[in-house]
């Protein structure tokens, strides 16, 4: 049995201004640091896939950490002064499964 | 903040007053997004005619409390909705009087976004408590997001995920986002009809 199962997650970060993306992912390990602390963030095993200056991004995270990271990015309302809002456009244990379910245009694109 | 409320997937919307004097306005939703609209009243503007001539203009009628006392003084009114504007631990004597008055309890989420350390702490202390008496007493919940602007807007299925940090299976709370609403808003029409509890209409047919 398969003891480390990953899931993988499209967000759309939409923002009030330009999105930067290091700040995302900066606010993103901070917020999750904050509620889960270092023994947390560890054992997520979290990962930034992609992550466009469009505000798509995949993320990989353990299957038992998906619930905290999802509070956790329930949490980002703001990105260096910036307003911004989260949304899991979908969950799914494969990359090729995820992008086709939720983010069809990139099909085919490495 | 109605087309981010769309396109996040809500099919209904509840708009928020707090003055009783002002009426609900007039606003034209995007396709596929129905407006209700929701006064909050505070506990010392709970009397039986004024919510009597608030029925009349809102879909549902909600009150705030930021103690105990005041807690208790609003569950003896005829309010359908009750929130908490300040977060204070409930004890069970207090859940039980809310299970007999059969009002639905609001959950909001709003407090976690701003707090950081101790207060945190704090919050996220109390929410456990009382989500787990809620749970035990088996209220009717419903959980929202209290946006202010666009920005705060959360998606309907995101919205029970912050009940994770109360250590309580997020999927049981899935209910809070959509059949409870909706019966609380079935509930509110009734009231608004003068039908009694327990009566409902299914069909109308003219003669």
């Amino acid at each position: 049995m398969k003891m480390f199962k990953t899931r993988y997650l499209a967000l759309k970060v939409e923002c009030d201004g330009e999105f930067d993306r290091n700040s995302f992912q900066k606010n993103l390990i901070e917020t999750y640091l904050r509620l889960y602390g270092e023994y947390g963030l560890s054992k997520a095993n979290l990962k930034f896939l992609r992550l466009g200056d469009d505000g798509l991004a995949i993320l990989s995270v353990n299957h038992r950490s998906l619930p905290h990271l999802r509070t956790a990015l329930m949490l980002i309302r703001e990105l260096d002064g910036v307003r911004t809002l989260v949304h899991v456009l979908g969950v799914s244990g494969t990359i090729k499964r995820l992008k086709a379910k939720f983010l069809s245009t990139d099909v085919g694109k490495s | 903040m109605l087309s981010m409320a769309r396109k996040l997937g809500f099919s209904v919307v509840g708009l928020t007053l707090e003055d009783i004097d002002m009426k609900p306005l007039e606003v034209k939703p995007p396709e596929n997004l129905k407006v209700v609209w929701r006064i909050d009243l505070t506990h010392d503007k709970t009397q039986p005619k004024t919510i009597d001539k608030l029925r009349k203009l809102f879909s549902i009628i909600a009150v705030s409390c930021s103690s105990r006392d005041e807690f208790r003084a609003v569950l003896k009114t005829r309010t359908d909705l009750i929130f908490q504007k300040k977060l204070f631990a409930f004890n069970l004597s207090d859940v039980r009087v809310l299970a007999s008055s059969g009002k639905f309890f609001e959950l909001n989420f709003k407090p976690l976004i701003y707090a950081r350390g101790f207060e945190m702490v704090n919050t996220i202390k109390v929410l456990r408590r009382n989500v787990e008496l809620l749970r035990k007493m088996k209220i009717p919940i419903i959980i929202s997001s209290w946006a202010s602007n666009t920005y705060e807007v959360t998606p309907p299925l995101e919205l029970p995920q912050f009940l994770i940090l109360a250590d309580v299976n997020v999927q049981e709370f899935y209910r809070c986002v959509s059949e409870e609403p909706a019966r609380l808003l079935e509930l509110s029409t009734s009231k608004r009809m003068g039908l009694p509890n327990g009566v409902r209409i299914f069909r109308r047919e003219c003669v």
